[in-house]
C-alpha cells in the first residue's frame, strides 16, 4: 500500500467514523444521563435529513438546512420529553417503550409527507469536489465530515467536561426531588438535555444525506442499529467509549474494505461480538460516579 | 416579631389517602422540634413546606409570603434548604455533592468557613458520597446546606440510624448551624431534640396535637408517654 493510498484510506476511515459518531453521540448522551433508551433516536436522525432535504432543495442554503434539521429534531425531542417521557420519570422501561412508539410515528409520518420511495439530497457546491491528497484523491464532502464531527466532538467534550450540567443530570437522575429542592429546575435541565440529544440527532442525519445523497424512509431503522452498534462497542453511556467505538469502525471499514471489500458487510457486528466476550460492558464502561 | 415560617391548619392529601389533617406550626430563631411517632407526618410536613406535596387546605407562609403553589426549586431558591436523612447523591463525589448545587465559585468562597466546623470533611472529599458511612453522608448532607447558607433549614431526623457517638457528633454540628440559621429538626431522638431545641410541636396521625417549650415537655411524663412513646 502506498502512502498516498494509505492516507487516502485513513481519511475514508476518519470521515467515516465522523458519521457514526455524529449518529451515535445523541444517543448516548441521553443514555448515560438520563437512563432513557431512546428507541426513536434513528427516526430523529432520518426526520433531520428530510427537513434539511426539503429546506436545501428550497433554498440551497446547507449551512441554514442542517440547522433547520437539528431544530426540527430538537423540535420533536422537546415534545416528546415535555408530553410522554416527563411524566414516566423514573420509569426507563415505560420511557424505552414510549420511544419505540415515537418511532413507529415518525416513521410512518415522514412516508406521510414524503412518500415511500427515495428521494435525491444532493451535495452543495462548495462541497462537492474532490481534493487531491499527493497521487490519490478524497472528495470533500468527507473531509467536511470529519470537521463537523471534530467540532462537535470538541464542543460536547467541553460542555461536559467545563459545566456541572453533565453532574447535575445525573444528580437529577438519581433523585429529583433532592435536587429540586436544592433550586435546581430539574423539569428544565432534562428537557434541555433531551433536546439536546435530539438536535444532535437532526444534525448527523442532515449531513448524512448528502453523503449517501439521498433520503429514504429506511434511514432511521438502519442508522438506529449501526448507533445501537457504536454505543454497545464503546460502553453504553460513556462519552469516550462513544467516540472509541466510532474510531474503531469507521476505521476498520475503511481498511478492511480496502483489503477484501466483502468482509465489511459482517464487520460491525463480528466486531460487536468480540468485543462484548472480552469486554461485556463495552470498552469503556460507566464510571457511575462523578468527581 | 413575625415568624420565620408560619404553618397554619394545612390538610395535605397523597393519593386518596387523607394524610395531613391539620397542620399548624410556627418557626423562630433557633431550633424548634417536630416531634410525633412514626408515621405521624413529620417527613410529609417538612415535603409539603418544599412544595413537594400540595396542600388542599391551609396556609404556608415565609418570611410573610405565601409558598402555597410555588414549585420546589423556587421555594429553594428563597432561601429554604431541606436535608432529608443522609440526603446525598451517591453517584458524585463529596466535593460536587457539595458545590452541585451553587457553582464552583461560591464553593471556593465559603469552603474554608464550613471545612473549619467540618475538619472531617477534607480527607473525603474526592469519595463517592455513595461509598461513606450512614454519619459521614449525614455530615456531607448538612455540610451541603452550610454552603447554601439558608434562611432557614429544615432537618429531618438526622440521627436516625446512627451510633450514639456520631449522634453526639451530629449534635454538636446541629448546635453550631443553628448559629447562623433558624431550625426546623425533626427528631425521634428525644434526649437529643431537647438538647438542641427551646420549641416544640408534637404531631399525631397528621394533627398538631401539643406545642410549648422543650423544658416543659421534658418534665411531663404522660406527654412523652402518649405521643412519643418513651418512658
Ligand atoms: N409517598 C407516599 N405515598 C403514600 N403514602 C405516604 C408517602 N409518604 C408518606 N406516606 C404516608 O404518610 C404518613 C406519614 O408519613 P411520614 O410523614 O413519612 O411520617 P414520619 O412522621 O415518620 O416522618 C405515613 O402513614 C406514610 O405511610
Ligand atoms: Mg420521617
Amino acid at each position: 500500500m502506498s502512502l498516498s493510498m494509505f492516507l487516502v484510506i485513513f481519511l475514508e476511515g476518519l470521515s467515516a467514523s465522523a458519521l457514526l459518531f455524529l449518529a451515535a453521540v445523541g444517543l448516548s448522551i441521553i443514555f448515560g444521563l438520563m437512563d432513557i433508551l431512546n428507541f426513536s433516536h434513528g427516526a430523529l436522525f432520518m426526520s433531520g435529513a428530510y427537513v434539511a432535504m426539503t429546506i436545501f432543495h428550497a433554498t440551497g442554503n446547507f449551512p441554514l438546512a442542517v440547522l433547520a434539521g437539528g431544530c426540527a429534531a430538537a423540535l420533536l425531542g422537546l415534545v416528546m420529553e415535555r408530553l410522554a417521557l416527563r411524566p414516566l420519570r423514573g420509569r426507563p422501561l415505560y420511557q424505552a417503550m414510549v420511544t419505540i412508539g415515537v418511532m413507529l410515528f415518525l416513521d410512518q409520518l415522514v412516508i406521510e409527507i414524503w412518500g415511500p420511495s427515495l428521494i435525491s439530497f444532493s451535495r452543495w457546491g462548495p462541497l462537492a469536489g474532490m481534493t487531491a491528497i499527493m497521487s490519490g484523491a478524497i472528495s470533500n464532502y468527507r473531509l467536511f465530515l470529519i470537521l463537523v464531527g471534530l467540532v462537535v466532538f470538541l464542543l460536547m467534550a467541553g460542555f461536559l467536561a467545563s459545566s456541572r450540567w453533565g453532574a447535575m443530570v445525573r444528580a437529577g437522575v438519581e433523585n429529583a426531588g433532592l435536587l429540586e429542592g436544592l433550586g435546581v429546575n430539574t423539569g428544565l435541565l432534562f428537557t434541555f438535555t433531551f433536546g439536546l440529544g435530539a438536535f444532535l440527532a437532526g444534525v448527523g442525519g442532515a449531513v448524512y444525506g448528502p453523503f449517501i445523497r439521498l433520503v429514504d424512509p429506511n434511514l432511521g431503522l438502519s442508522i438506529l442499529i449501526d448507533s445501537f452498534i457504536v454505543v454497545v462497542i464503546g460502553g453504553f453511556g460513556s462519552f469516550g467509549g462513544t467516540v472509541l467505538g466510532s474510531l474503531l469502525i469507521g476505521m476498520l471499514q475503511a481498511f478492511i474494505g480496502y483489503l477484501s471489500p466483502g468482509l465489511t458487510v459482517m464487520l460491525n457486528v463480528v466486531l460487536m461480538a468480540v468485543v462484548l466476550l472480552i469486554k461485556p460492558d463495552g470498552l469503556m464502561s460507566v464510571r457511575r460516579w462523578r468527581a | 416579631m413575625s415568624k420565620i415560617l408560619m404553618v397554619e391548619d394545612i390538610a395535605v392529601d397523597i393519593g386518596k389517602l387523607n394524610i395531613l389533617k391539620g397542620v399548624s406550626l410556627a418557626v423562630e430563631n433557633g431550633v424548634t422540634a417536630l416531634l410525633g411517632r412514626n408515621s405521624a407526618g413529620k417527613t410529609v410536613t417538612l415535603n409539603t413546606v418544599m412544595g413537594y406535596w400540595p396542600v388542599r387546605r391551609g396556609r404556608i407562609e415565609f418570611l410573610g409570603a405565601s409558598l402555597v403553589g410555588l414549585p420546589t426549586h423556587r421555594i429553594a431558591r428563597q432561601g429554604i434548604v431541606y436535608v432529608p436523612p443522609r440526603g446525598v447523591f451517591h453517584d458524585l463525589s463529596v466535593e460536587l455533592n457539595l458545590s452541585l448545587a451553587i457553582g464552583s465559585r461560591a464553593y471556593r468562597a465559603r469552603r474554608e468557613y464550613v471545612f473549619s466546623i467540618l475538619t472531617e470533611l477534607k480527607d473525603i472529599l474526592k469519595m463517592p458520597a455513595g461509598c461513606l458511612s450512614g454519619g459521614q453522608q449525614q455530615i456531607v448532607a448538612m455540610a451541603r446546606a452550610l454552603f447554601h447558607g439558608p434562611r432557614l433549614l429544615l432537618l429531618d431526623e438526622p440521627s436516625r440510624g446512627l451510633a450514639p457517638v456520631i449522634i453526639q457528633r451530629i449534635g454538636a454540628v446541629i448546635r453550631e448551624m443553628a448559629r447562623q440559621m433558624p431550625i426546623l429538626l425533626v427528631e425521634q431522638n428525644f434526649t437529643l431534640a431537647s438538647e438542641l431545641a427551646r420549641d416544640f410541636y408534637i404531631l399525631d396521625d397528621g394533627r398538631t396535637v401539643y406545642a410549648g417549650t422543650i423544658a416543659e415537655l421534658a418534665a411531663d411524663d404522660e406527654l412523652k408517654r402518649r405521643y412519643l412513646a418513651i418512658g
